[in-house]
């Protein structure tokens, strides 16, 4: 059986079809003729309809399974480079140290799930589904490669970022559900953190928008490749992004939701066992989705020389955006609400501006008019 | 297997935002009325989605869903909780 390789959605037909024919093979429902009783299951079996069902199954599987391993690797990688840049060698079972996460991950699953006698009990167990949907969502809008996507809508960046303006409001509820002061203020101050900061993120993203003409993911890329990667004329926004996107992941300096030296673990300290290391993995992964974001606004995406395929170029620039924020959580200490706040509005929201000026400005004069 | 589901499809969300939206109502508890409405503007959204209106539906997740709910949720936690029979704020 050969596979087609050309995309996610072509490779895992043609896996799932061989699955399916494999299936029928074995259960012996392929051999038999027109007469018998049990001939509609064959035919269903090889129904192109019902193949591609099984392809999306297989593609909501690969997701979960690489959302759990996205966010396991960019913790190992964090621990690591932190580790360097505090001048020690970071963990170190296994290869690299790459074991440790694991087991983490284990004993995190083999603990009691604890309940808080007074939550509200089916607001507590929402919220951390809706935490988690919302975050693993985010990794089936961004596309990998030309071909390598689990959707590509006409309106793709904004239905990306609508997912991601959910968080706060899971945040909050987490937040109240846990009956505790603390998971209370940990989550009023998410939730505050979040929106405020969304406000020059989606400026950002306007001018990106205004310079590519489109909200499709692979026509942004194309137009990168077609004239100029948008770090370079629009280097302000690329700023402003990054900032504001490492504000919305919540990494020092701006981790005021989980301060532990005041709040425990903010918005979280209540979720024990499973719920926690998921929570944990989808605070990576967001982190990550933020990263890849910015290398397909401004780094290019997938573009790059040809010696090695697109999906691998566009895995190393986000590691590489994902290093910097690494870089800043070395480098930073925690800053006070009104300086998160103040730094916002008097300067992230200016800069937003002016970045959405420039890139109208290029767009009149420099790339050709309306 | 040409059997057109978007007509139940649409039913069952318009019927689950009509739920959502007598939840509302019903529900003694403010937060989870608060649930409740960001469920509604939810299933708003799903029945533009199969109006065609793609955008809409996406601007008002955006705004609904991200913005407008959290603020009433702000306006709940910044208030007393006593008012509702619930037990004293911390």
């Amino acid at each position: 059986m050969m596979f087609d390789y050309s995309g996610l959605y072509q490779f895992l037909y043609s896996v799932s079809s061989w699955l399916l024919w494999e299936v029928g093979r074995i259960l012996g429902f392929i051999g038999i003729d027109s007469g018998n009783i049990l001939y509609p299951i064959r035919q269903f079996l090889v129904d192109p309809q019902f193949v591609y069902f099984v392809a999306l199954l297989l593609t909501a599987l690969i997701y979960l399974v690489a959302a759990l391993l996205f966010g396991i690797q960019f913790i190992w990688m964090e621990r690591k480079f932190l580790g360097r840049f505090m001048d020690r060698r970071g963990t170190s079972v296994g290869f690299l140290g790459f074991f440790q996460n694991f087991a983490d991950a284990f004993k995190v699953l083999l603990k009691a799930v604890i309940t808080p006698k007074d939550a509200d009990k089916r607001v507590y167990q929402f919220a951390i589904f809706a935490i988690l949907a919302v975050s693993f969502m985010l990794l089936g809008l961004v596309p990998w490669d030309i071909n390598w996507y689990a959707v590509n809508v006409p309106l793709a960046l904004l239905l990306g970022l609508a997912v991601f303006s959910l968080a706060p409001f899971a945040l909050i509820l987490a937040g109240w559900s846990s009956n505790n002061k603390y998971t209370l203020i940990g989550g009023i101050r998410g939730a505050a953190q979040l929106i405020a900061y969304e406000v020059p993120l989606l400026l950002v993203v306007v001018s990106v928008i205004v310079m590519t003409g489109t909200l499709n993911f692979n026509e942004m890329v194309a137009w990168q490749q077609g004239n100029i990667i948008l770090f370079i004329p629009l280097f302000i926004g690329a700023l402003t992004f990054f900032i504001a996107g490492v504000a919305e992941s919540e990494r020092v300096p701006f981790d005021l939701p989980e301060a532990e030296a005041e709040l425990v673990e903010g918005w979280q300290t209540e979720y024990g066992s499973l719920g926690w290391g998921l929570v944990m993995c989808a605070d990576y992964l967001r982190a990550f989705i933020i990263c890849a974001l910015f290398s397909i606004l401004f780094l290019g995406g997938w573009t790059g020389p040809t010696f090695l395929p697109g999906s691998v170029w566009m895995l190393a620039k986000a590691a590489l955006v994902f290093f910097f924020m690494i870089w800043v959580r070395a480098a930073m200490v925690r800053i006070r609400t009104d300086q998160l706040l103040k730094f916002c509005w008097n300067r992230l929201l200016p800069l937003a501006v002016i970045n959405l000026a420039v890139a109208v400005l290029i767009k009149i004069y420099a790339v050709g008019g309306w | 297997m040409a059997f057109d589901l978007a007509p139940y499809l649409f039913m069952t969300f318009a019927g689950l935002t009509i739920a959502a939206a007598i939840s509302i109502l019903l529900t003694k508890e403010i937060v989870r009325s608060a649930l409740f409405l960001a469920f509604t503007f939810f299933g708003v959204a799903i029945v533009y989605m199969f109006l065609n209106a793609e955008f809409l539906s996406l601007i008002q997740i955006l705004v609904y869903v991200g913005a407008i709910n959290v603020l009433i949720l702000f306006g709940v936690m910044l208030t007393k909780r006593k008012l509702m029979g619930g037990g004293p704020c911390e």
